[in-house]
């Protein structure tokens, strides 16, 4: 498991765990019915306060990515479906951000293309 | 936290009983070493000045350890309020130093010993006083010496201050210069209820201020510097203090009877009316159902003298105020007084007590010459080493005062001349001067001095015979126109009690008692033989002109610390002791006996009973006690 | 809303008559985690002492709810008072009695290798720290203090230490306030940030909050004087522009890199513009 929160990152930090798990759950890290780790326990493996996991937590079972049945914990949940739009969403999201980055360089879009093609040969 | 005090505490206690016993071992094993018996005087007093040390170091303890430790903080962190913090403190140490005090007590009775004798009240005072001003100034610095510093010095002005409000209270009630107050109440305490009740309030008032200013300050107390707590501490102090002031001084002078003073005289009169002495320079007498007082409004003391003559009594009385002695004569039936003669203090050659002598119609005595007296400055006590004095006689129906003048050998420094007889020989009159381990000295009318010899103990004079002591026996003398003729000489311890009676006229006596060798004896002056009268188990008295009575002790020598039940009264006649009455004591205080010409005087628990000669059947006096 | 577990009204403290705290109000709720910053000597220790009651206020209270009684406010102060001759076996023993704890736990302190038998003088700064957190922890508390200790503790005993008080506050609803110099282990776990300065907190706000309003600039141009510049380091070629307060706004006016920077880099840069200030005055 490789989940990693930006200090300088405005976006607070409850937002940067929910995007992280999202993203470990989309590489495979985490699949379909295992045990999310204990708000404790990732509080101490991540250096975040309880509070901020558990927050995190409430909203992935709000919004559907886990949930918590039989007291031994969350488990993942991925909802049939769902699995392609949340990847389809996370790599827009990536996508915006080179975009940006690249048109404060200076590229326009064919330059960007251009380099696609490039970069799939 | 109540176990980490205690232990402290014990621990603390643990090393002060080591080292006491210590200290305890090493005087008996010099004793032991010596020969000598255990010296338990030396010891209870070694004990005692380590238990005020202790007192102070536990006092000063409660949070040396801490601070030590650096724990501090941490005390401050533990769920305690302020107060309930300063309990747990205080409660171990005042455990331990009454436990210490009670065990002092025990071993002070155990070893029967009286090193402390009328101090050991405040002793106990000083005890307590110093562990709870100790307590209150434990947080005064941090430096351990410097704190005890502090409590010395507070102590010493707290016991100064003390001892100043209960005089002062006395003298304020009496109209006594405080000056002359002095320490005494304090010697006191042990047999003076109302002292020892005045002082123990005082002391309680007075140490007040100091727990009460240092809880009170204790409740902000924090990390901060000392003396902020200090000053806030002090804010609270002063005027508390004025107010344990204050209020102390009321109980002083609320409290204290003149009992400390109250060597008040009771003296019963030819005329069986009772002259009561009262001070300052207050006397009653007492008919048998009324009173009349007097105040002279000055403040004599009055001395023991009372000199009858027809009509009129001669008192003698220390005055307070000009510090000189007075003589004065009362008039009994109008009670108007006057003063005959008045002695600065410094011209007496001893205290007043001792220098007023009668014989017949007149009062003698002896006093300095005036330059001698300025030498000597105000202090009478100073003895007179030097030769010139003087020999006054008063003579109480004209109240006119004859002086003579001498030059004597001088006196042994440590004893005053001393008047005690008084004779004619071929129609010129001579005094008797003497002490102990002195010459014996005859004053002539005429202004010549004669040495009669040497006498080791108080000589006497009694029938026209001179007796003196050589040492291991009693040798008796003739006095011709001059010199001495030893007459008969008797071995033996001889005490003859005759000495300070204040009337000298013993010339038709025709028996002597005294004491030899722990038996009473008898010497009949006609033949002067010597019989034995029975074991010596109390007092001889003489009443002039030649009466003799004897009351016995239940414990002889007296029991310290135990007061007699009893006493009985006998009267030595013919060399016999005749039974006249048996003293029952009741209370736990001692019992005053006082026998003189007119009868006996018992004064037990303040209060006066009297007895009157020759059936010793009581007089009753309204309004008496 | 419930009762705030600590509240502080107008409390005011001097040492020798400099005033350290003036008339300082603040409340802390349940359960949140407070960080207390500031430069040297500005109060943060007394404010925490006064908290803790170890420090009596000269005026103002200190009012501590229910369910934060004496028993239950855990303080590690910075001098890590305790009896230096006891034994940790004895620091326990009565830790736990005067604070009627039933059961004490000890993994931290066998992690380390400490020995009942050990005295307390004998142990190094970090030991004393994790032995403060567990008998301090052994309470239970509700309110936790911590002054300065973190920067004493070598980073193993450091990442010990986070890590047992985020198990505490996981277990509990504990409220934590820290005074820290050292931040970057920690700077994501404050959910509030106090940075105290004159005897009075000049910045009380929510480290996300916090985080939006203060940006940096590295450039090796003046700044334009139109943006809100809080504190600047140009002492090298590249000189290091703090932005604050900073708006959305600027970012369309200026064409400048703002760079988004980490919880202990703003409160560096508030103290850093305290001293500035303190200089010019």
């Amino acid at each position: 498991m490789n989940l990693s929160i930006d200090a300088k990152s405005p976006l607070p930090v409850y937002q940067q765990v929910i995007q992280a798990i999202k993203l470990e759950v989309l590489s495979g890290g985490l699949r379909d019915g295992d045990l999310l780790p204990s708000i404790r326990d990732l509080a101490k493996l991540l250096k975040l306060n309880p509070n901020t996991v558990a927050k995190a937590y409430y909203a992935l079972e709000a919004e559907g990515f886990s949930e918590n049945r039989s007291g031994s914990g969350s488990r993942v949940r991925v909802p049939a479906g769902r699995q392609d739009s949340l990847r389809k969403a996370m790599l827009e999201s990536e996508f915006k951000n080179f975009l940006e980055k690249a048109v404060s360089l200076g590229f326009s879009l064919e330059d960007i293309k251009q380099l696609a093609e490039r970069i799939k040969k | 936290m109540n176990r980490k005090e205690w232990l402290e505490v014990g621990k603390q206690s643990l090393y002060f009983v080591m080292a006491a016993a210590g200290m305890v071992l090493l005087v008996a094993l010099m004793n032991w070493l010596q020969g000598k018996p255990l010296e338990a005087e030396k010891i209870i007093i070694m004990l005692g000045l380590w238990l005020l040390m202790f007192s102070m170091f536990l006092g000063l303890s409660p949070f040396a350890m801490d601070s030590k430790q650096k724990g501090m903080e941490y005390l401050l962190t533990l769920p305690y309020s302020r107060r309930r913090l300063l309990f747990i403190k205080l409660l171990p140490r005042l455990a331990a130093a009454v436990l210490f005090y009670f065990m002092l007590v025990l071993l002070y009775n155990i070893m029967g010993s009286d090193a402390f004798a009328g101090g050991f009240m405040a002793f106990s005072l000083a005890y307590f006083a110093l562990f709870l001003i100790s307590f209150s100034l434990s947080l005064v610095h941090e430096n351990f010496i410097v704190q005890s510093l502090w409590a010395g010095v507070a102590l010493c002005g707290y016991m100064a201050l003390c001892l100043f409000i209960c005089v002062l209270g006395f003298g304020w009630k009496f109209g006594m210069p405080s000056s002359w107050v002095g320490p005494r109440p304090w010697l006191n305490l042990n047999y003076d209820v109302s002292s020892l009740l005045t002082a123990i309030v005082v002391f309680l008032l007075m140490a007040a201020p100091f727990i009460a200013s240092f809880f009170l300050a204790f409740k902000k107390f924090d990390l901060r510097p000392a003396r902020a707590f200090n000053r806030r501490q002090l804010l609270f102090f002063a005027p508390l203090l004025l107010l344990a002031f204050a209020s102390s001084l009321g109980v002083a002078y609320l409290m204290q009877k003149s009992s400390a003073y109250d060597e008040s005289f009771y003296y019963i009169l030819e005329n069986r009316q009772l002259l009561k002495k009262g001070w300052p320079g207050k006397l009653t007498l007492h008919k048998e159902n009324r009173q009349r007082r007097l105040d002279t409004k000055r403040s004599f003391m009055w001395d023991w003298n009372v000199f009858e003559t027809p009509g009129k009594l001669f008192l003698t009385a220390y005055d307070v105020q000009d510090n000189s002695t007075a003589v004065i004569r009362l008039n009994l039936d109008d009670l108007a007084w006057d003063t005959v003669r008045r002695i600065p203090h410094n011209y007496l050659a001893n205290n007043a007590f001792s220098a007023f002598r009668q014989y017949g119609q007149n009062l003698v005595f002896l006093q300095r010459s005036r330059e001698e007296a300025e030498k000597a400055g105000m202090q009478p006590a100073v003895p007179l080493k030097n030769v010139r004095l003087e020999l006054v006689v008063i003579d109480m129906n004209s109240e006119k005062s004859k002086i003579l003048s001498y030059q004597i050998p001088p006196f042994p420094i440590r004893y005053n001349p001393v008047i005690f007889a008084h004779d004619e020989i071929d129609g010129r009159q001579f005094w008797l001067v003497g002490n102990q381990r002195a010459n014996i000295i005859r004053l002539w009318e005429d202004g010549q001095a004669e040495v009669l010899g040497f006498s080791h103990k108080m000589p006497a004079y009694f029938g026209h015979l001179l007796f003196s002591h050589s040492g291991k026996s009693l040798v008796i003398h003739r006095l011709p126109a001059s010199g001495r003729e030893t007459v008969k000489e008797i071995d033996g311890e001889f005490q003859l009690s005759v000495f300070f009676q204040s009337r000298m006229d013993t010339g038709n006596a025709r028996e002597i008692y005294g004491k030899r060798d722990k038996r009473i004896v008898r010497l009949d002056l006609d033949t002067l033989t010597m019989d034995d009268v029975g074991p010596e188990r109390g007092q001889i008295f003489f009443i002039s002109p030649g009466d003799f009575f004897y009351s016995e002790h239940e414990a002889w020598p007296s029991a310290h610390g135990k007061p007699d039940k009893w006493r009985k009264i006998y009267r030595l006649q013919d060399g016999k002791m005749v039974f006249l009455k048996q003293l029952n004591f009741r209370g736990p205080d001692f019992g005053h006996v006082w026998i003189d010409k007119s009868g006996i005087t018992l004064r037990e628990n303040g209060r006066t009973r009297l007895f009157a000669f020759p059936d010793l059947g009581e007089l009753k006096f309204k309004n008496l006690n | 809303m419930s009762q705030p577990i600590v509240e502080v009204r107008d409390l005011s403290f001097s040492f020798s008559r400099k005033k350290v705290i003036d008339g300082l109000s603040v409340s802390f709720p349940k359960g949140e985690w407070a960080v207390i910053a500031g430069r040297n000597g500005v109060g943060k220790s007394t404010l925490l002492r006064a908290l803790s009651g170890v420090l009596l206020p000269d005026s103002g209270k200190v009012i501590r709810s229910q369910e934060a009684p004496a028993k239950k406010i855990g303080f590690i102060s910075d001098a890590l008072s305790l009896f230096e001759d006891w034994t940790v076996e004895r620091a326990r023993a009565f830790h736990c009695r005067v604070f009627a704890i039933g059961e004490f736990d000890d993994r931290l302190l066998k992690r380390l290798g400490l020995s009942q038998k050990d005295r307390i003088k004998n142990l190094s700064a970090g030991e004393r720290a994790i032995l403060h957190l567990s008998l301090v922890l052994s309470q239970k508390p509700s309110l936790l203090l911590v002054d300065e200790v973190m920067h004493m503790l070598d980073p193993y005993i450091r990442e010990l230490f986070i890590e047992t008080l985020i198990e505490h506050l996981a277990a509990s609803r504990a409220t934590v306030l820290t005074v820290n110099h050292t931040f970057s282990e920690i700077e994501k776990i404050p959910e509030r940030v106090l940075v105290m300065d004159d005897g009075k907190f000049v910045i009380d706000e929510t480290s996300e909050a916090l985080r939006g309003k203060m940006k940096k600039i590295v450039s090796r141009d003046p700044l334009p004087e139109t943006l809100p510049c809080f504190f600047k380091k140009t002492d090298g070629i590249y000189k290091e522009y703090y932005i604050y307060p900073f708006r959305e706004e600027l970012l369309a006016d200026h064409a400048l890199d703002f760079q988004d920077i980490a919880l202990a880099e703003i409160i560096k840069a508030f103290i850093g513009g305290g001293y500035e200030q303190k200089r010019m005055a």
